[in-house]
């Protein structure tokens, strides 16, 4: 559950999903609606695949990505949209961080 | 060539908590037969896993993609009609659930078949022209290799199995729950599993014969 969590902090990730609702997309076609660079994007597609949020084939040179949500994480997907939920990277890495100028010392 | 092929993670997440669904309700009846719980408290217990059931059904089915079917059904309404039956069966589940939970069980009993049927006839409407697609597939991908056209044909028979299953032991329940008389439940009950299995056998012949064309 923590990789769904994950994929749906993102806003490009949520957005990428959003664009999915319209049915099955090429990576280049969803690429298209983001200013971000390929591997950024590929990066991203990762994730949620990961997560199990969508499924992917290839077909020829093109990589075909489907939507494949439960309904709990379509309801995670909208309370994410509606709240503009966010995990903040700062607060997560600064326990690490924390603890490697600690040992450091 | 699909590189990455059909998740079947929801698949076995449903074949378990149909299991587990088993067990427990097997659990609760033994549990009666015993004297160790009263009868309405087991029509209670039984309704909380009809309710909790539907649930998580209704929760992955829109994942494991029923009436995918590329070259037959549409991609954008199949998906629709998946993600609408998900979240009526969820809805409905957890309405169960609450009606079980907190009023009085003839009360329980009377709104939730009511809910149930009004769910099934739904979803069974909103379905019907998609459900060709899901029986009979779509054509296969022009790379995709004999191996992966026999796994998907599995776990589309696996897919329809489970669901057929799980909507013929929630009609089963609704009918329960709506009448009173136990001549009349057994004749109903009686009538629907002769037509569910009559359905059913169509339904295992027209996917074997699908899957010999293939």
């Amino acid at each position: 559950m923590s990789r769904v969590f994950k994929a749906l902090s993102d806003p490009t990730r949520r957005r990428v999903l959003e664009l999915l609702r319209n049915g099955p997309m090429s990576a280049g076609d969803l690429a298209e609606h983001f200013n971000v660079s390929k591997p950024a994007m590929s990066a991203h597609f990762a994730v949620l695949r990961e997560a199990g949020l969508i499924d992917s084939q290839k077909h020829g040179k093109s990589v075909i990505y489907e939507l494949q949500m439960s309904v709990l994480e379509d309801a995670l997907l909208g309370f994410a949209r509606t709240f503009g939920w966010t995990i903040q990277e700062s607060r997560v890495a600064k326990p690490k961080r924390i603890v490697r100028e600690v040992f450091n010392s | 060539m699909i590189t990455h092929p059909i998740s079947t993670r929801p698949v076995k997440a449903l074949v378990f908590g149909f299991m587990g669904f088993a067990a427990a309700a097997a659990t609760v009846a033994a549990a009666q037969k015993m004297g160790a719980i009263e009868p309405a408290s087991t029509k209670r217990a039984l309704g909380l896993l009809v309710g909790v059931m539907v649930a998580i059904t209704g929760n992955f089915l829109p994942k494991v993609r029923p009436l995918n079917a590329p070259g037959v059904n549409p991609g954008k309404a199949a998906a629709a009609a998946e993600r609408l039956a998900g979240w009526t069966l969820v809805l409905v589940g957890i309405a169960y659930v609450a009606l079980f939970v907190l009023a009085p069980l003839e009360e329980a009993k009377r709104i939730s078949s009511i809910l149930g049927i009004a769910a099934i006839v739904l979803i069974a409407a909103n379905w019907a022209w998609l459900v060709r697609g899901m029986l009979f597939g779509g054509k296969p991908e022009p790379d995709e290799t004999a191996a992966e056209q026999r796994y998907a044909a599995e776990k589309r028979k696996l897919v329809v199995s489970l669901l057929f299953a799980f909507f013929y032991a929630f009609a089963t329940a609704c009918a329960a729950f709506l009448f009173r008389d136990r001549q009349t439940i057994n004749e109903i009950t009686w009538w629907m599993s002769v037509v569910f299995w009559l359905i059913y056998g169509a339904i295992m012949v027209a996917l074997d014969a699908k899957r010999s064309v293939n």
